[in-house]
């Protein structure tokens, strides 16, 4: 069963000179648990339609059902508990909120979550962080961080409020390899281990072929 | 709690803006705040006015004939117990000399020192908390006798070198007089109480003439929860059947609303002639307080979005994670309501500093009439006066005030930008 299913999406970025057409017509089913990495060279939109599945953009046309709900009816307070609940981000330079440490970075999605009191948050972060090996640095701050720590954490922010949906730009692209490849088993791990379901950008092709299917880009449409 | 480490992360990493910010904010509040404590050293209940939002005053009013008109400060008794005697709401009242002025004192056969003095009946102690060092108040069998005074400290120090003198004798304008109680000094500031020397008031003794106008003022204390309106709608039914005696020889009176409160007394700007325009004059104060307020205001609020353009990526990071746009803004509100209560508090202490040192300078005119004025143009606020927890709940509600003029624009804004385009704003 999909979890995720675009129908003829575009995405057109207008201005008063220019239309620029970043995603053209994309259909796309992605099953629930699947790991799926999207391919393409720079500009080809693989971000805009990440961005797109996250609800952090909306399309120009075309309809985005995530687990069974129509996005396109959504306001933008129910978009915000949508995300919450169900979509974990992890980004390329990671961003995580410099002023403040590991613990609050982590935390960050719970305290966006009614309902979470603030024994059940502590105990969930250190959960979270043991399990990313970063029980140690809970009281550090990124800027205190190698890039690899950095982007557990990330993970570990992203995981948190146990979304079933992980959506990873380019994950490892800041990451020397030998962190990459740590990062990578960390995004298996979620996958075959919990059964999420995660969407990943990369430009690396030996990590793409690593996961259950390879969606490929080329000037905004889907070509694989 | 991390409001607090994100401030104080800010303002480690972007001192310049922050400091500017805290120094704007403090400027604002301390101009504000020095405006508003000036004018409410007119109404501040510190003893012995304890109870000025109880109390009333009466004093002259203007009578309006056909070719001629006459007004005074002083009323005659009579007619000041005619208009104000008997109100339902007040507890008590006391008739004082309407002319406050300076009297010739001296042990016998010492120096003569010229010193302000009040004459005052008994119940006036009943309706000030005068702090006596030394004896007590005269009442009122002694008051109608006129053979007792009361001292401030300072008086009572420069005629016989110390305090503790009650039972001795003193002369004023030359009539012998026995000291019954010795009162702390009153700051000049608070002119219904300050004065050097207390001598009783009798105004039945006195032989005036004019069946209107005289010597007398009243002061009226009303009850606990009285409201002064009450009180003047029952004053306005009485110069109602006082302007109909007039009317038969086509006189008019005009009493301006009295009695004032100490609100209307402090404003000044009043005399026989014509009464205190409060309106005008709040309206006034709302013009300069939004103008000192509004001006700092747009400045920081262009700090506050210059603040902001760092953060861009970490509020779309928020969004993306769930934070709706209420969110964000309540998060930078409450992140600027810091620095503002920081700055709010320097200017704050400033003010306070600064009414303490320099009020004679800049905001005292003193009082033009009685012999005190020199005094009380030098006058300035006892920290009693400033420190008060009204003064900190309004520059409290200013700072809240000045947060929202300058930082909410700036948070309505920065929520506003979808949250694809502020992370990819870091990149």
């Amino acid at each position: 069963m999909a979890i995720i299913t675009l129908k003829g999406v575009d995405k057109i970025y207008r201005t008063k000179e220019i239309e620029t057409l970043a995603l053209e017509n994309v259909n796309l089913d992605i099953e629930k648990g699947e790991f799926v990495s999207i391919m393409g060279p720079s500009g080809c939109g693989k971000s805009t339609l990440l961005n797109i599945i996250g609800l952090l953009d909306v399309p120009t046309n075309g309809t985005v059902t995530i687990m069974g709900d129509k996005t396109g009816n959504m306001n933008d307070s129910r978009l915000s508990e949508f995300r919450n609940r169900n979509i974990g981000f992890v980004f390329q330079s990671f961003h995580l909120i410099p002023s403040l440490n590991v613990a609050d970075n982590v935390a960050l999605p719970l305290a966006y979550r009614h309902g979470v009191s603030g024994k059940e948050r502590d105990e969930k972060v250190a959960e979270v962080l043991t399990r990313l090996g970063l029980s140690h640095r809970m009281r550090h701050f990124p800027g205190q961080l190698s890039g690899g720590q950095c982007q557990r954490v990330a993970i570990a922010r992203a995981i948190i409020g146990d979304p079933q949906i992980v959506l990873a730009d380019e994950p490892t692209g800041n990451l020397d390899s030998t962190m990459g490849q740590e990062v990578m088993e960390i995004l298996h791990a979620l996958n075959k281990e919990d059964g999420r379901t995660i969407v990943m950008v990369t430009h690396n092709e030996s990590q793409a072929r690593m996961t259950d299917r390879i969606i490929r880009f080329f000037d905004g449409r889907q070509v694989e | 709690m991390n409001y607090f480490k994100q401030i104080y992360y800010e303002m480690k990493h972007q001192r310049m803006m922050t400091w500017v910010s805290i120094g704007g904010t403090a400027l604002a509040i301390f101009l504000v705040m020095a405006f508003i404590m000036a004018d409410r050293i007119n109404t501040v209940e510190v003893a012995p006015e304890s109870n000025r939002a109880r109390i009333l005053q009466a004093t002259g009013l203007h009578i309006i004939e056909e070719k001629n008109e006459g007004s005074t400060w002083g009323l005659n008794y009579k007619l000041l117990d005619r208009l104000y005697g008997n109100l339902d709401g007040i507890e008590m009242v006391c008739y004082q000399y309407a002319f406050d002025e300076p009297s010739d004192v001296n042990v016998k056969n010492g120096e003569i020192l010229s010193m302000p003095s009040k004459k005052v009946d008994a119940n006036y102690w009943n309706i000030y908390d005068f702090s006596f060092i030394d004896g007590r108040p005269f009442d009122e069998a002694e008051a109608a006798s006129s053979k007792v005074v009361v001292l401030s400290r300072s008086l009572a120090r420069a005629l016989f070198g110390e305090e503790k003198v009650a039972g001795r004798e003193i002369e004023v304008n030359a009539y012998s007089y026995r000291v019954i109680g010795v009162v702390e000094d009153v700051n000049p500031l608070l002119r219904s109480t300050n004065s050097k020397l207390y001598i009783p008031y009798n105004p039945a003794g006195k032989n005036e003439r004019d069946e209107y106008f005289g010597s007398s003022m009243m002061t009226l204390l009303m009850k606990p929860g009285v409201s002064a309106e009450s009180v003047k709608a029952q004053v306005e039914k009485r110069y109602e059947m006082l302007q109909s005696d007039l009317s038969k020889d086509n006189k008019r009176v005009v009493y301006h609303g009295q009695p004032y409160t100490t609100e209307e007394v402090g404003e000044g700007g009043y005399g026989s002639n014509n009464g205190p325009d409060i309106e005008q004059s709040r309206l006034l104060d709302y013009i300069v307080y939004g103008i000192i307020i509004l001006l700092p205001a747009i400045n920081l609020s262009s700090m506050t979005r210059s603040r902001l353009r760092h953060r861009v990526s970490e509020i779309g990071v928020r969004r993306a994670f769930g934070a709706k746009r209420s969110a964000i803004i309540r998060q930078i509100l409450g992140e600027n309501l810091i620095i503002t209560m920081v700055g709010g508090l320097i200017g704050m202490v400033v003010s306070i500093i600064f009414m303490y040192l320099m009020f004679d300078v800049f905001f005292n005119s003193g009082s033009i009439f009685g012999a005190s004025s020199l005094e009380e143009a030098q006058a300035r606020p006892d920290m009693g006066m400033l420190m008060t927890w009204q003064n900190f709940t309004v520059a409290f509600i200013i700072c809240f005030i000045l947060n929202l003029l300058s930082a909410f624009v700036p948070a309505w804004k920065a929520s506003k930008v979808e949250p694809a385009v502020a992370i990819s704003r870091a990149h």
